[in-house]
């Protein structure tokens, strides 16, 4: 995959930004020196044969891989190399091609693993104290913590209600379901920054 | 006086020693990324066939080679055969499980045959040293040398011209397209488990001759030492084994030459860890190497839990609770509180392994930290029993949970080497450390335990104690289980990638099942250290780990009630059968065998 494969539809400030990205297995030049701007609201695919190198670019872009040149920006931020932990608590969501899921979790389990980010029992960011106090509030259980947890828990009840009918048959596809849960959270509470969301598809065959 | 040449000259022999058994880990390894634990088993086997041919039979050198590499070579079959095959399909945790089960069963059969003891397996070479510079070499470091050599031309002539080899060397790149290219699996496997198996025992019998002395403890260190060589220099990678082999043989060699022979086990283990932290695919391939997609979910067996109805739980603990009362003989109650203290080792190991999936082998050095830290206080700071077992716990966590950092980073298998490793540095700190730990001596004339500064007399009150620690710390680990960081340690079991991508770190979760784990382990360790009133640093021993997966195992991994019903049965019912020890460990051995063939979720299933 080579070149510069987009330029940036609107003039508005480029939400995700990759300059140069490039990355090389032994001989072999996978991603080459991408170049791409992506607005916010901008809906993008790439395409591309077998072993064109779409994964490998969103591994690169989603921190499960480290790219050999080339940087990433969120937001003019510069992201590059940064976990794919970090970058899922900064709003990165992706999916996997095989459709992962947590096969031994319960659907709700599985639901509610997606909104991890969201969970301000996990909040303590402090290093070394920070995981402690996430160990005692999970032990402690104060009522703040239990009825965040009620919360989501009634939300996804809602979800699996109101999808109930049309979770049933898919569940060869549950990663679509879940993310279909994950990306609607009821009551329009948490609005999800859907301001911000911008996509980024890959896709197989060209058209 | 030894000079620098000889401890050179030694450190190739060892290294050739090493590279015989590296070799074999490492294809086996390529052909089916499995560690084979059962390796230094075969080492063992090889030693004492080498002794029954040499010491019975009186052959001749050549004859004995051949007889060991054949012998040794068959039990591999045997082993492959059936220990590994009829486990093809099953979780990719099976077949470690599998290797450690026949390690264990296999070491005892030869221990039973042959008594503990050790026996002296002469070399049956003249005893003629040749001087070379400042050093000297014998005639049995040219044996050994000639042979490292040998085997590794022939398999290197093997695998680059003969069919076989190419099959081998296919399946290891590449086992699916193998397969669709109508290469025979099953035979691959089998040729390569024959020749492991051949270079082990073969290794078995030159290292008895080299130090003239075989004994039945050998085997876990082979297995350790080979598979230390075969990280180094890459898992799966064959010349990598055997310069990995060389060079932990220099540096054995070069380290007891500086800092004496009790540190000599240190430096293989130090350098395994240091390999896996900065060069996790061995010292010749790229650090930089993106990971392999893990499967997903398929690392422990799925099957729903039995529920347990509350009534009967509850029935349970007034059963137990009241047993004290009851006219029961001490004995029982002495066997109980055993079951009690392995069951809060297994609590702890079945959140690491079994709810986390960071199958940890060498989790009884988060009872030797607990027991020596409670131990220690209440000996030379008079601090009182009770708190200095919370001290215990406590130690556990935080030294434990630094020391097996560094495996946080590590997946699947290599997970398991790191603990067993970290575990045996700990043991060897503990050896070492005389000025605090007392040495080799070990800490006697512990005080025994005691509550608010009344101690407790009589086996009842030290049962309920004990009862009563271990169903606290059950009810504490059903609690964290069913908070968000329980859910979040299964789905980094499942599936470690998928979870980094919903935002949950894994560093930070693994350190957290490893901090509540080992509190767990190391009130354990304070209250067997206070009930035993001696300890050393062989207490707590690998053995006691396998026992505590063993239990884990059988419960069902992560499964809390399994864990203690599992201690109750391991624990108990070979007491209450007054089976002799030596027999105890073959019977952990073969449980643990039929478990993984036969019921992998255990008895009250994973969670």
């Amino acid at each position: 995959m080579a070149g510069p494969v987009h330029t940036p539809a609107s003039s508005l400030e480029p939400l995700l930004s990759l300059r140069g990205l490039t990355r090389r297995f032994g001989g072999l030049t996978a991603v080459d020196e991408i170049d791409l701007d992506l607005a916010k609201g901008d809906l993008v695919s790439i395409i591309g044969p077998n072993g064109a190198g779409k994964t490998t670019l969103f591994n690169l872009v989603t921190g499960l891989d480290r790219p050999d040149a080339g940087e990433v920006r969120l937001d003019g931020q510069p992201i590059t190399g940064f976990s794919p932990e970090r970058l899922a608590g900064l709003g990165f969501a992706r999916t996997f091609q095989l459709g992962r899921v947590f096969g031994n979790l319960s659907v709700m389990e599985n639901v509610l693993i997606g909104a991890h980010t969201r969970l301000r029992a996990v909040r303590p960011a402090i290093p070394l104290i920070g995981p402690l106090l996430e160990l005692g509030l999970a032990l402690w259980r104060p009522a703040s913590v239990k009825a965040e947890e009620e919360r989501l828990r009634e939300d996804v009840r809602a979800i699996l209600a109101r999808f109930g009918e049309r979770l049933l048959p898919r569940i060869d596809q549950p990663a679509y379901s879940l993310s279909y849960a994950n990306r609607r959270p009821s009551r329009s509470r948490v609005r999800w920054r859907s301001s911000r969301v911008c996509c980024c598809s890959t896709s197989r065959r060209p058209g | 006086m030894a000079s620098w040449l000889d401890y050179t000259i030694n450190g190739l022999i060892l290294g050739n020693v090493y590279a015989l058994v590296a070799v074999g880990l490492a294809l086996i390894f390529g052909v089916s990324r499995l560690i084979n634990f059962a390796q230094g088993s075969i080492y063992l086997v090889g030693a004492y066939i080498g002794w029954v041919a040499v010491v019975g039979l009186r052959t001749p050198l050549f004859v004995t080679i051949v007889v060991v590499a054949v012998a040794s070579a068959l039990v591999g079959l045997i082993i492959e055969r059936f220990g590994l095959r009829p486990l093809r399909n099953s979780v990719r945790i099976a077949p470690l499980l599998a290797t450690i089960g026949i390690s264990f069963v296999l070491d005892q059969i030869v221990m039973l045959t042959f008594s503990p003891n050790p026996r002296a397996l002469p070399s049956q070479l003249p005893d003629i040293r040749f001087r070379i510079g400042t050093g000297t070499i014998g005639p049995l470091d040219i044996l050994i040398a000639c042979i490292g050599i040998t085997a590794a031309l022939l398999l290197f002539v093997f695998l680059r011209y003969s069919k076989l080899g190419w099959a081998v060397r296919a399946t290891a790149q590449d086992r699916d397209a193998a397969m669709q290219m109508g290469v025979d699996v099953n035979r691959v496997n089998q040729t390569v488990f024959g020749i492991a198996a051949a270079l082990g025992g073969l290794s078995g019998m030159l290292v008895g001759m080299y130090y003239n002395q075989i004994d039945t403890a050998m085997s876990l260190h082979a297995t350790l030492k080979g598979v230390v060589a075969e990280v180094v220099g890459g898992a799966g990678n064959v010349p990598g084994a055997v310069v990995g082999s060389l060079l932990l043989g220099l540096v054995e060699s070069y380290g007891v030459a500086v800092f004496g022979t009790s540190y000599r086990n240190m430096f293989a283990f130090i350098l395994l860890i240091l390999v896996l932290v900065f060069r996790p695919n061995g010292l010749f391939a790229s650090a930089k190497q993106a990971p392999p997609e893990p499967l997903t979910g398929t690392f422990i067996a799925p099957s729903s839990p039995v529920r347990i109805p509350g009534l009967v739980l509850g029935v349970a603990f007034a059963a137990f609770a009241v047993l004290p009362l009851l006219p029961i003989s001490n004995y029982v109650l002495q066997t109980l509180i055993n079951a009690w203290i392995f069951a809060m080792l297994a609590l702890s190991l079945t959140l690491v392994a079994g709810t986390i999936g960071q199958v940890s082998l060498g989790h009884a050095a988060l009872l030797a930290i607990g027991a020596y830290t409670s131990a220690l206080l209440s000996l030379d700071l008079a601090v009182p029993v009770s708190i200095s077992i919370l001290c215990g716990g406590l130690m556990s966590a935080a030294l434990g949970t630094i020391l097996i950092s560094p495996s946080f980073r590590l997946r699947g298998h290599y997970v398991s080497i790191a603990t067993l490793a970290i575990g045996e540095i700990i043991s060897l700190v503990i050896l070492n450390w005389e000025t605090v730990t007392r040495g080799p001596i070990g800490v006697s004339g512990i005080p025994p335990l005691s509550l608010f500064g009344y101690e407790l007399v009589g086996t009842g009150s030290i049962y309920w104690f004990s009862f009563a620690v271990m169903v606290l710390l059950a009810l504490l680990q059903v609690r964290l289980l069913g908070s968000h960081i329980g859910r979040s340690f299964r789905a980094i079991r499942d599936d470690d990638v998928a979870a980094q991508a919903y935002g949950l770190g894994l560093n930070r979760y693994k350190a957290l099942a490893f901090i509540f784990g080992g509190f767990a382990a190391g009130v354990s360790g304070g209250i067997a250290a206070h009930l035993y009133s001696y300890i050393n640093h062989e207490t707590f021993n690998t053995q006691q780990s396998i026992l505590a997966l063993t239990i884990v195992i059988l419960g069902g991994l992560g499964n809390v009630a399994g864990a203690i019903v599992g201690s109750v049965a391991l624990v108990g019912l070979p007491e209450v059968f007054r089976i002799a020890a030596e027999y105890r460990i073959l019977i952990y051995g073969i449980v643990l065998l039929l478990l993984v063939r036969f019921r992998p979720q255990g008895l009250l299933g994973t969670v």
